[in-house]
């Protein structure tokens, strides 16, 4: 089947959420408009009579203007939280420049003869405005308010990030489902809406410009309508339990949808959001909990209850050193020394030592010597790397940069060996063909992702070994050692997927474990 | 409208652009304020209707001190006339004209026989009342500016280089419309222009200024005859002789002339107000054969039946006025 009828498949069958979500796009994008128009074409009017504010007022709104998107809506979620409210006060900022812009320029620009004219023959300084200034100046500003629109409709679909809706799930979504017809389903419809917009606003204007009396009423009813729908009492109250989750978690193999099948009964209010914004939300009381891994700093940080996955949903994901064998026949006590770390980090123990390095911003090498030297072992050793014996590899991220660098004081402290760091490969696959090519010897690793990444096993496979932490690692030892790989002993944390929620209000609702959401 | 404005005066940033200037117009007289650019005259014109408003000095138009009035109602009863017309662009020709009635709360009807009557007046098509201004010439842009200016019959007019934007053959036909035009006759006018010939023209007094004061304020001749100063005299002189034909005119030359008509030459008519300029332009168009001047001044008639005569006559004029 071919891309083109395969995306109108999938449109088809999604049409309900297309829709919504495109009403909402509409609102979103309409409400902030209305507004923008109603105070940028005032603030506007105020700079041509008052020429000194024109230029620090023009400044700040152009300066609002270069402030990144995303950066605005970060910036913006300390003071409104996540939601509707924020998203159209940022597209709000965003439509005005061009139309204060546009309303002052277009005022400026008429005729100072006319001007002048008008003036000698005796209007009055609202008349001039009403009867000369504003319909000579109206192209100007109407174009304002048409790049405004389209403009908004586009920064609109971020605002699905910050779980305002919009055409931005189905596009985010899709990004990060690697899923095309979804993305294209959230663009077209986005796409479509930019046209519509400016073609009635273009409709519009020349309406006005052969009756202003008439096309003044028009604009205003657009204007004020979208006004009203902001400020209708909206009924449903939030009751359930809000979760805030990023996009892939809600639909990928292990994700919510799945979840929700596997605890029967779980009813969440769900809010898609940008992964990087969820910790604000959730201390923001945005949220009632959030989707994260159970050794992330912020756990830490933020004083979070990583909520017990009773009923076994969720993959172990348990660290251990994937070697070589090749390495190992040679250097035999690899195995010895790093052995010597079994079952030595619970999840908490990890999560403090991300938390240190990202929320305290202690250089990894500390952490990682602190933590060896607490348990125990030497750490004075740092040689010069002349002739490496063992390379080892990490992925890029915290705890897996942390964990090879800790492999590497270990080695070179409790062995003779020498040891060069290449850490930070851009992606898993990637790591792990240069594990199999002997361009590394070793590098931290996950079971979970060892059998679903890497060897890639199936549902069946999958149900079979449940969420048994021996069971997972067996499974992967057994297949991996003909491939010249042999894991190591676990390190002791699992950091698997779990929700999470703000200790105080875990226990003021009295949950602890995932089954206790049910019903809630 | 009698107006008299009484040492004038304007300052931008220290500067004065106006200083201590005085005059006054006579109900129905035209005063031209002439002088180059710079010189202060746009700035004392529109002091009178207080787009600037002086910083000393008073003015009085028909008896009332003008800061005392409402600067936007005053507006209303005074018809102002600029160099770049400054018609509104957006609506029709009759909604132009219609602006100050409109303000004034004339009625429907009233206001379109009025904008009727004005075009007709200033020689436009009533079609043209519906086109947006954009359609016009030039000329046409400006006799509906006119028309606006006067469409609530103000009983003053200022114009502010009127016809500065036009070529030269439309603006002598404009000038001479506008001196003809009844409507004008009986107002009161200010008029500023650079123009020397255009001043000479049309205005009963001439104020000359230059750097922002008065020079001389006289009627045409006593500016060319008897210059006050020698910045005056200088102003005039690169075009003393044209402007002396203007101002003469067949009555000045009387006694050079004869009272019996001479055989085998027919003579041109001419009234007694027309200028040496005109007599002259007109006399040469036509010199296929013998033709003289007749003309009537004070119950007499009067022949010229030589164009020697006729400039030695002038000449002889200029002489004695000098």
């Amino acid at each position: 089947m071919s891309f083109l009828q395969d995306f109108w498949a999938f449109f088809a069958s999604n049409l309900d959420e297309v829709f919504s979500q495109a009403g909402e796009h509409l609102y979103l994008t309409l409400v902030s408009l209305a507004l923008a128009t109603f105070i940028g074409v005032g603030l506007g009017l105020l700079l041509t009579r008052n020429d000194r504010l024109a230029s620090p007022i023009l400044g700040t709104v152009n300066i609002i203007q270069t402030i990144p998107s995303l950066a605005l809506l970060g910036f913006l979620l300390p003071f409104l939280g996540i939601g509707e409210v924020p998203a159209i006060v940022a597209l709000f900022l965003y439509a005005l420049l061009p139309i204060v812009r546009n309303t002052y320029t277009g005022i400026q620009e008429v005729d100072p003869a006319v001007r002048d004219a008008a003036k000698g023959m005796g209007l009055s300084s609202n008349q001039r405005l009403v009867q000369v200034e504003l319909p000579l100046a109206l192209p100007v500003i109407f174009t304002g308010i048409r790049t405004s629109a389209v403009i908004n409709v586009g920064v609109a679909t971020l605002c699905a990030l910050i779980a305002a809706g919009g055409l931005g799930e189905f596009i985010f979504r899709g990004i990060a489902l690697n899923d095309s017809r979804m993305v294209l389903a959230g663009a077209l419809p986005a796409a479509i809406l930019a046209i519509l917009f400016d073609f009635v606003l273009g409709r519009l204007q020349r309406l006005i410009a052969k009756s202003f009396r008439l096309g003044a009423s028009v604009t205003l009813a657009v204007v004020v309508l979208p006004l009203i729908w902001l400020v209708w009492p909206q009924n449903g109250v939030k009751d359930r339990l809000v979760g805030g989750f990023p996009y892939e978690f809600i639909h990928r193999g292990d994700g919510y949808i799945g979840l929700q099948e596997h605890y029967q009964g779980l009813d969440l209010e769900v809010k898609e959001m940008e992964i990087g914004l969820m910790y604000q939300a959730l201390t923001e009381n945005n949220v009632d909990l959030i989707s994260g891994f159970s050794t992330d700093g912020p756990i830490i940080a933020y004083q979070l209850r990583a909520l017990e996955d009773d009923r076994g949903y969720f993959p172990p994901y348990h660290c251990a050193p994937l070697v070589r064998q090749a390495t190992l026949e040679r250097y035999s006590e690899i195995r010895e020394v790093l052995n010597m770390l079994e079952n030595r980090l619970s999840d908490t123990a990890m999560a403090r030592l991300n938390y240190l390095v990202d929320q305290e911003q202690i250089p990894m090498e500390q952490v990682a010597s602190d933590w060896l030297a607490n348990q125990g072992f030497a750490t004075g050793t740092n040689r010069e790397t002349v002739n490496p014996q063992i390379r080892i590899g990490s992925k890029n991220f915290t705890e897996s940069l942390l964990l090879g660098t800790l492999f590497g004081i270990m080695i070179e402290n409790e062995t003779s060996l020498d040891v060069d760091l290449k850490l930070g490969f851009g992606g898993t696959q990637l790591l792990y063909d240069a594990l199999l090519q002997g361009e590394i010897d070793l590098y931290p690793e996950y079971t979970g992702t060892g059998l679903l990444v890497l060897l890639k096993a199936d549902g069946t496979v999958r149900d079979s070994l449940g969420t048994g932490q021996e069971a997972t690692y067996r499974y992967v030892q057994d297949k991996m050692l003909p491939l010249g790989l042999e894991w190591l002993a676990p390190l002791g944390f699992n950091n698997t997927s779990t929700f999470l929620m703000k200790e105080e209000r875990a226990r003021e609702l009295g949950i602890e474990k995932i089954s206790d959401l049910v019903g809630r | 409208m009698e107006i008299v404005a009484e040492s004038l005066v304007k300052e931008y940033q220290g500067h004065r652009v106006v200083d201590q200037v005085s005059f006054s117009v006579p109900e129905g007289k035209t005063l031209v304020l002439l002088g180059t650019s710079g010189s202060g005259k746009t700035t004392c014109l529109r002091m009178l209707n207080r787009l600037v408003e002086p910083d000393g000095g008073r003015i009085w138009i028909g008896n009332e001190d003008v800061t005392q009035l409402n600067s936007v109602d005053l507006r209303r009863r005074i018809g102002y006339v600029i160099q770049q017309v400054g018609l509104f662009p957006h609506v029709t020709v009759a909604e132009n004209i219609e602006v100050v009635p409109r303000l004034l709360g004339w009625s429907r009807e009233k206001r379109r026989s009025r904008t009727m009557e004005l075009l007709k007046m200033l020689g436009l098509e009533p079609s043209m009342s519906d086109r947006k201004p954009a359609a016009l010439s030039g000329g046409q842009q400006q006799r509906v500016g006119i028309a606006r200016a006067l469409a609530a019959d103000p009983g003053l007019v200022l114009l502010d280089e009127p016809f500065g934007a036009l070529d030269p053959i439309t603006r002598r036909d404009i000038q001479q419309e506008f001196i003809q035009l009844p409507a004008l006759r009986s107002k009161t006018k200010v008029l500023v222009t650079h123009d020397v010939q255009e001043a000479f023209r049309m205005g009963d007094t001439i104020a000359l200024l230059d750097q922002g004061q008065l020079q001389q304020l006289g009627t045409p001749k006593e500016l060319l005859f008897q210059g006050r100063n020698q910045f005056v005299n200088q102003f005039f002189d690169f075009q003393r002789v044209p402007l002396q034909m203007e101002i003469l005119a067949l009555r000045d030359l009387v006694k050079d002339c004869d009272t019996q008509p001479k055989e085998g030459i027919t003579y041109l008519p001419f009234s007694s107000d027309d200028s040496v300029g005109q007599v002259l332009e007109k006399w040469s168009q036509t010199s296929d054969v013998p033709k003289g001047i007749r003309f009537a001044f004070q119950g007499n008639t009067f022949f010229i039946h030589q164009k020697e005569n006729f400039l030695i006559g002038f000449n002889r004029k200029v002489e004695e006025l000098a």
